[in-house]
């Protein structure tokens, strides 16, 4: 950068090629430096694929095989005998679908209200529910457990499920992006037209916030699919096992070394669909995000 | 269901006892439904539990049998033991670390990514997000084979390199330096896209200001966007701080906590105290230690993001 704003001054001053020279090599580095960047960033993708289909000998061999030599299914095979995966990855998916949608749910009706309805208490509730999340879940997860156990929810989704439907952070930011995209007149030609609370909701709201839902949803759906220390505390029996923690059981379970081409093989499987999600969304994720940062 | 627009319904005035604020309330009782959801579950499944984490905190119980009351010791318990201290220190090294790194990192990043002459921009901003979407229990198992003492790709490559290989897990500092490396190769992509959109805030002209006072790219970036950027590089900060005082994954999977509890971090110390050794008291104690620890470290950097902003 200093090599292409000297550069810059010299272009000024009309001195000709050898500054050329400079902001050339300036650009090179540039490129040079953001794609060592990608390479590292997309690398450990790369190794979890083609380590997938190679035998274990041959990612462990003394000079490693960058790509399979003699590309094989086995790794599969095996980690179904091991885990009934398909079940585990389909787990992922309800666990995530089933957090999402509640999350989305509760989060926009309770926004829509904090943001368009006055009640008596209203800035108090919102405050307190804004006080909420200076709780750190470390203190509360031993509780959370037994709480769990008494309710007779283990190895069930109801915990994975019901405590997250209502997060503080997401009724914050649908109050925040409602109160600034909807504007009152529609709200109040709705209730001309004899709406009631909820069909204001459903009918005049929800479609107007699509965008931010999406975003929302987007990365619940991720931080479900990907959820670990919760589930590892309640999911127990093979059948419940999320992708990720079948995983993880299969790495703790063996005695020898890790079979890394196994683990490959199931983590290529319970990344691709995300990686799916990612491309399709990959827009609205990345503007939502940066958008929140310049409110945040 | 009650009609929004004729709310002054006949049923209040067969209440006439009632005092004006609650029929205030009982008219509005559809918008407290509607907010409801949060303050039961809220209270069901994290302020309950808090209270009962605090009561836990002075007993002595592994779950069956009858709780003991021992008033402080489990908290003298958790503050002299020796792995609680190591894995507190962990956590501070690995902030100390990975927060200001990854500032450094992803505001460069973010700089190089916002600029209009780049080609490929879109291409290199998708693939550094793309970590994001990963789990952190999947990368660890492919880092875990990368870093391995004796088969992994990376010490073939130091070889290759005619450098000497490393024993990655078994010496502490270098378990360290993969964690560290996990952790950012996860997150760097989050952060520079904040700042991307902190970048994205700064009004065009602010720049054009300082160019036709003839400054250099340089002298910008120091004298106009990092001034500009101090609360978007100071929100990243408590995030980062947040999330390395939450780690538990990265380590869980990759190391257990060691090699000699190098890598033991708090919130897996924990897991440990309280899932695998059962010691409930302790573990209560431990995670209120832990929530006083992150409370106070966000209040500190949120009063300093405040009077930034000023």
């Amino acid at each position: 950068m200093i090599a292409t704003s000297r550069a810059d001054k010299a272009q000024r001053l009309g001195v000709g090629s050898l500054s050329a020279w400079r902001r050339k090599t300036g650009r090179a580095f540039l490129y040079l430096f953001l794609w060592l960047f990608a390479f590292i960033f997309l690398f450990p993708f790369y190794t979890m694929l083609v380590g997938a289909f190679m035998p274990l000998n041959e990612l462990f061999a003394f000079t490693p095989n960058l790509y399979p030599a003699h590309p094989t299914l086995d790794n599969f095979v095996n980690l179904f005998q091991e885990f009934p995966f398909w079940r585990n990855i389909l787990n992922s998916l309800f666990l995530a679908a089933g957090q999402t949608i509640g999350v989305l749910f509760f989060c926009s009706l309770a926004g829509f209200t904090f943001a368009k309805r006055r009640f008596p208490g209203r800035e108090g509730l919102f405050v307190a529910m804004l006080a909420s999340m200076m709780i750190p879940q470390q203190s509360t997860i031993i509780p959370w457990y037994l709480l769990m156990a008494r309710l007779h929810w283990l190895d069930t989704f109801l915990p994975l499920w019901i405590p997250w439907w209502a997060p503080a952070f997401g009724i914050f930011l649908m109050r925040q992006f409602i109160a600034a995209s909807v504007p009152d007149e529609i709200l109040e030609a709705g209730i001309a037209d004899g709406c009631s609370l909820f069909e204001l909701y459903w009918r005049i709201v929800l479609p107007v916030i699509v965008p931010a839902l999406t975003v929302l949803g987007i990365l619940q759906f991720i931080e479900g699919w990907n959820a670990f220390l919760y589930p590892l505390l309640v999911l127990t029996s093979k059948e419940m096992l999320t992708a990720p923690l079948a995983l993880a059981f299969l790495l703790g379970s063996s005695l020898m070394a890790p079979q890394y081409t196994w683990l490959f093989a199931g983590s290529a499987l319970a990344t691709f669909p995300l990686i799916v999600v990612y491309f399709v969304f990959q827009r609205q994720l990345m503007e939502g995000i940066m958008s929140g940062a310049i409110k945040g | 269901m009650a009609r929004v627009g004729s709310r002054p319904t006949p049923t209040m005035a067969t209440r006439p006892l009632l005092p004006p604020i609650w029929r205030e309330i009982w008219r509005h009782r559809l918008e407290y439904l509607f907010v409801s959801p949060f303050f039961v579950i809220f209270g069901i499944f994290h302020l309950y539990p808090l209270l009962w984490a605090f009561y836990l905190s002075f007993q002595r119980w592994s779950g069956f049998g009858p709780m003991v009351f021992v008033g402080l010791d489990d908290y003298r318990a958790v503050f002299t033991e020796a792995q609680v201290q190591q894995a507190l220190l962990n956590t501070l090294i690995f902030a100390v670390v990975l927060v200001p790194t990854g500032i450094l990192l992803s505001l460069t990043f973010a700089v190089l990514l916002n600029r209009r002459d780049l080609r490929g921009r879109g291409v290199l901003r998708t693939i550094y997000f793309l970590p994001f979407i990963t789990s952190a229990v999947i990368v660890a198992f492919v880092f875990q084979m990368l870093f391995d003492n004796s088969y992994g790709w990376i010490n073939d490559l130091l070889k290759a390199l005619n450098l000497t290989p490393l024993k990655w897990f078994s010496v502490g500092a270098l378990a360290k330096v993969v964690i560290v490396v996990l952790a950012h190769w996860r997150g760097l992509g989050y952060s520079t896209l904040i700042m991307l959109g902190g970048l994205q805030g700064i009004a065009p002209d602010v720049y054009e200001a300082a160019a036709i006072d003839g400054a250099g790219r340089w002298r910008i970036f120091w004298d106009v966007t990092v001034p500009l950027m101090r609360p978007v590089m100071l929100f990243v900060t408590v995030i980062g701080t947040i999330g390395v005082l939450n780690m538990f994954n990265e380590p869980f999977i990759l190391t257990q906590g060691g090699p000699g509890n190098a890598t033991l971090t708090l919130t897996l110390r924990l897991y440990q105290l309280a899932f695998q050794t059962t010691r409930y008291g302790d573990g209560a104690a431990l995670g209120f230690l832990i929530g006083v620890l992150i409370v106070a470290i966000t209040m500190t950097q949120m009063r300093l993001l405040r009077s930034w902003r000023q």
